[in-house]
């Protein structure tokens, strides 16, 4: 579980106050009722369920979550592609705030009224000289909403208004499923189309079988001035030295919703709520069902800490009755109780020199457990942790002894982190993860804690990190049958290092030492040295970091994109091409 | 603003039940009133009424909040313990072959259907880790950086399209290259890509990179490599005309699943074949055995739940009926 907006939670030091507050309150109470007269206790207010439910509401304005909700096959509904023209011409502010501004406003009003927990899914898409999809189809109607918003006039290139590329791209946008009907286009511009070859779109979309509805916005009596940029201030477009003026013409519009079986809207100035449109024109149109399903969202559990503030809450509306007074048996009872309850207690201490000996004795499976108890015992020191990591990694595995060291190391104080850092170099090294090995190498010949044990382990580290850099050049392909020299590299790196001792954290640094007379005794760089027992790799080696490397090969990359064919080729090369 | 759950509302009728318990309550027996000043007069009614009127207002307003107000669409914080995988998905032509077994006895699916069926699958299986989408052919696309929001991968993975003929190839060196970047941005520690592919390597660029070496950094960047190969092996040979559909029958090659494994095996992780139900539970299981991070992240979802402004007024209701009740309200039962 989680909450959303953990921070919320932080009300929850107000109870505190009316706590104090109540507590006063019942104290008055309480003296009034002996005031009277009256025996025993008044009766009681429900106070402190008051006080549980008032939690249970913080929590479920923090958002709990947990889970998913469980993943729903769609149910039959449309596919809506919204097409809206973004050509410079809908900036036009002969509409409030402008012509773009009016039609996104409409669209957003349609999704409102769409058939909430139905299957319909929606795509947008903008288009001026050409069509651009801002979201592919899909039921996420925020994902909708959000890139009908981030609509700007004049942000597709190139500009002008094509009404059959705004076609095609709507296409495009329906998948591949098989359909019987149900796909529907909305179309809103301002009809001012440059390139008049919107009929054989049409034809092609009736032919598909899909209804276009056109929304024509802006004004039809009087041209308006086109801003040549975004702004309150632009100054107006001109073409061929006169001011453009831009009105709106039904004409196409009206055309391609008679011939595809789609209605014509003229929307002109003022936002509508296309609700009765959707009930008319949309909701009759045939559904059907597609291979798709809604995608799981984080399930909501608010309602469960609701419920449980509404049920403590009538519970606390019951009425009390007065209280006779009663003897305080349950104190000297829960005092019995917690001296029963504090029995002899084992000590970590013992846990850990019992560890220590298995360790030493090399079973350290068995020191393992004891390491575990200890942790078990005294979960806020970090040496049993520490210890119990050494014995994973002895035993070879060497990602939950890397778990063990980071929560080690979240623990430990300067020196012993020091020594934690050299462990967990080596056991990232035992991983095959040599990148992460330097790091924690580096972090180990950064510290600062001084003394002459951390001047050795910090020596042992540089050592081991020119083995892992070493082994980083050369693992171009990498070491896939290396893995068992890696593993016993870091091992061998130290012969007869101290025992695992018990009481302090000096002493420590033993654990990723194994016990004298282990087979591979020597340096790693003796082992690995040029020439030496090779990798499988039969890559040439390449000088350099990885992230080096890696911004060589984005280089080439970005190269190569760069040549790659545009997906129109734009002739904007003519200047009096209409860009609106 | 819509109600998902209206049932709740039910619950309004508790809104009374404070008044009515509160008049069932006991009463102290007293012989006169005449020493009290002002009783049963309409401000001291009022006074005595107020606080089960404020609990039972904020009763309505759980029980409204319980309906679970929305309005469309929003966004909304998610957290979780997770690794980092983008998904490369190979959108050359020749993913347009269908040869791809599904049901017994349907008709078989283009490998770009199996694909897209697989990876959204397999979206759906890692509902905590951050997934990103890079598509290629010939050029490397970011289709999506890593995100909890797997509602819009699972779009965008909806929207894949076969490649353009002007970009048709497979790229797989730097597909892996673009991946890797994508990755490398990624807060978790632990991150995994995923290549799905079913060619040959064919780079048709004037310096691509070489597979191995690209599997070879992204292991060096601690990322591991998987390969899904979709796809028969190289005798196929229906494909789909887009234009007129007729099939066409034609030499179609199979996935190189030699140097599908080598890359794996170079990336630090396991090759499969998709045609293997068995093998996403697999990536699944190699997966699951990488260290977690926390992940934060924004999702945008279908709906915004609105009960906030209620609860919040049922709390507000609620703790000024806790205060008047232990002050000036105050009464002894």
């Amino acid at each position: 579980m989680y909450f959303a907006r953990p921070e919320i939670l932080g009300l929850l030091g107000t109870l505190p106050l009316l706590a104090w507050a109540m507590a006063r309150g019942s104290g008055r109470r309480r003296r009034d009722w002996a005031l009277l007269g009256l025996g025993g206790y008044p009766p009681r207010d429900g106070g402190r369920l008051w006080l549980a439910s008032l939690a249970c509401l913080i929590g479920a304005l923090a958002q709990p979550r947990w889970g998913r909700e469980s993943q729903t096959p769609l149910p039959e509904g449309h596919d809506v592609v919204l097409a809206l023209d973004v050509s410079r011409s809908m900036g036009a502010r002969d509409a409030v705030p402008d012509r773009l501004g009016v039609s996104v406003e409409t669209a957003q009003s349609l999704l409102d009224s769409f058939r909430t927990d139905g299957g319909d899914r929606f795509a947008v898409v903008a288009f001026a000289g050409r069509g651009v999809l801002r979201c592919p189809l899909t039921t996420n109607l925020g994902a909708v909403s959000e890139s009908l918003r981030a609509l700007k006039p004049g942000d597709v290139r190139p500009g002008g208004t094509d009404l059959a590329a705004a076609l095609d791209a709507a296409q495009e946008a329906f998948d591949d499923q098989d359909h019987t009907g149900g796909r529907i286009v909305i179309l809103f511009s301002d009809g001012e189309d440059h390139s008049q070859r919107w009929e054989l779109a049409a034809q092609r979309q009736k032919a598909q079988g899909v209804m276009v509805h056109t929304v024509a916005v802006g004004d039809l009596e009087h041209g308006s001035p086109v801003p040549s940029r975004p702004g309150a201030r632009a100054d107006p477009l001109r073409y061929g030295g006169s001011v453009v003026l831009s009105q709106r013409n039904d004409e196409a519009l009206r055309a391609i919703a008679e011939r595809t079986g789609g209605a014509f809207i003229p929307l002109g100035l003022a936002t509508s709520d296309l609700g009765q449109i959707y009930q008319k024109l949309i909701s009759p149109v045939s559904q059907f069902r597609r291979v798709a399903a809604f995608p799981p969202e984080p399930a909501e559990r608010f309602s469960f800490f609701l419920l449980a503030s509404l049920v403590l809450g009538v519970t606390a509306s019951m009425p009390g009755r007065p209280r006779p007074r009663r003897s305080r048996g349950w104190v000297l009872g829960m005092i019995v109780l917690s001296a029963i309850g504090a029995g002899p207690r084992d000590d970590p201490a013992m846990w850990v020199s019992e560890g220590r000996e298995h360790y030493l004795g090399g079973r350290f499976d068995k020191a393992f457990d004891a390491f575990r108890h200890a942790i078990k015992r005294a979960p806020g020191n970090p040496i049993p942790i520490y210890d119990a990591a050494a014995a994973l990694y002895q035993i070879g595995s060497y990602s939950e002894a890397r778990t063990f060291y980071l929560k080690a190391r979240a623990l430990a104080d300067l020196s012993l982190k020091t020594r934690i850092d050299y462990a967990l170099g080596n056991t990232s090294l035992g991983l095959g993860d040599v990148a992460s090995a330097l790091k924690h190498y580096d972090h180990c010949l950064a510290s600062t804690a001084n003394g002459p044990e951390i001047e050795e382990v910090r020596r042992d580290a540089a050592l081991n990190k020119q083995f892992a850099e070493q082994q980083s050049r050369r693992s171009l392909a990498p070491p896939d049958d290396d893995d068992e020299s890696a593993r016993d590299q870091p091992d061998a790196r130290k012969p007869g290092g101290d025992p695992p001792n018990s009481s302090t954290p000096h002493g420590q640094d033993a654990e990723n030492r194994i016990p004298d007379g282990a087979a591979s005794n020597q340096p790693p760089s003796g082992r690995r040295g040029p020439g030496g027992a090779g990798g499988s790799g039969p890559a040439p080696p390449t000088p350099g970091s990885p992230g080096d490397r890696l911004a060589k090969a984005l280089e080439n990359v970005r190269e190569a994109r760069r040549s790659r064919l545009d997906e129109t080729p734009i002739s904007d090369n003519a200047d009096n091409r209409k860009d609106w | 603003m819509r109600l998902a759950e209206p049932a709740w509302l039910i619950l309004l009728t508790l809104v009374p039940l404070p008044w009515l318990l509160g008049r069932t309550r006991s009463r102290i027996a007293w012989p006169t009133l005449d020493g009290f000043e002002g009783i049963g007069h309409g401000r001291a009614r009022l006074k005595g009424a107020l606080p089960a009127m404020l609990r039972g207002l904020a009763m309505a307003f759980i029980a409204i909040a319980l309906a679970r107000p929305q309005t469309v669409g929003g966004r909304t914080r998610v957290a979780g313990q997770g690794v980092a995988i983008v998904v490369a998905i190979d959108q050359s032509s020749s993913m347009n072959t269908v040869d791809f077994p599904s049901a017994p006895d349907a008709a078989p699916l283009s490998r770009l259907e199996a694909a897209r069926r697989t990876v959204s699958r397999f979206v759906l299986g890692r509902s905590d880790d951050l997934v990103g989408l890079v598509v290629f052919a010939n050029f490397p696309d970011l289709a999506s950086p890593p995100t909890l929001d797997h509602a819009f991968v699972l779009d965008a993975i909806r929207a894949l399209r076969p490649a353009r003929p002007g970009d048709d190839g497979t790229n797989l060196g730097d597909a892996i290259v673009w991946s890797v970047e994508a990755l490398a941005d990624a807060k978790p520690r632990k991150k995994v890509l995923i290549l799905l592919t079913d060619g040959h390597n064919s780079p048709a660029v004037p310096h691509p990179t070489d597979p191995l070496k690209a599997a070879a950094i992204a292991r060096a960047l601690g990322i591991n490599l998987h390969t899904i190969a979709v796809g028969a092996e190289g005798k196929l040979k229906e494909t789909v005309e887009p234009a007129t559909k007729p099939a066409k029958e034609g030499e179609v090659e199979g996935p190189d699943l030699e140097l599908l494994r080598t890359l794996a095996k170079a990336g630090g992780g396991q090759s499969f074949v998709a045609s293997d139900t068995r093998a996403l539970d697999d990536v699944f299981k190699t997966i699951d055995a990488l260290e977690k991070s926390p992940v934060r992240g924004e999702v945008r979802t279908r709906y915004r739940e609105e009960y906030a402004p209620w609860v919040a007024g049922a709390f507000v209701m609620l703790a000024l009926d806790r205060l008047f009740s232990a002050g000036w309200f105050r009464r002894l039962t």
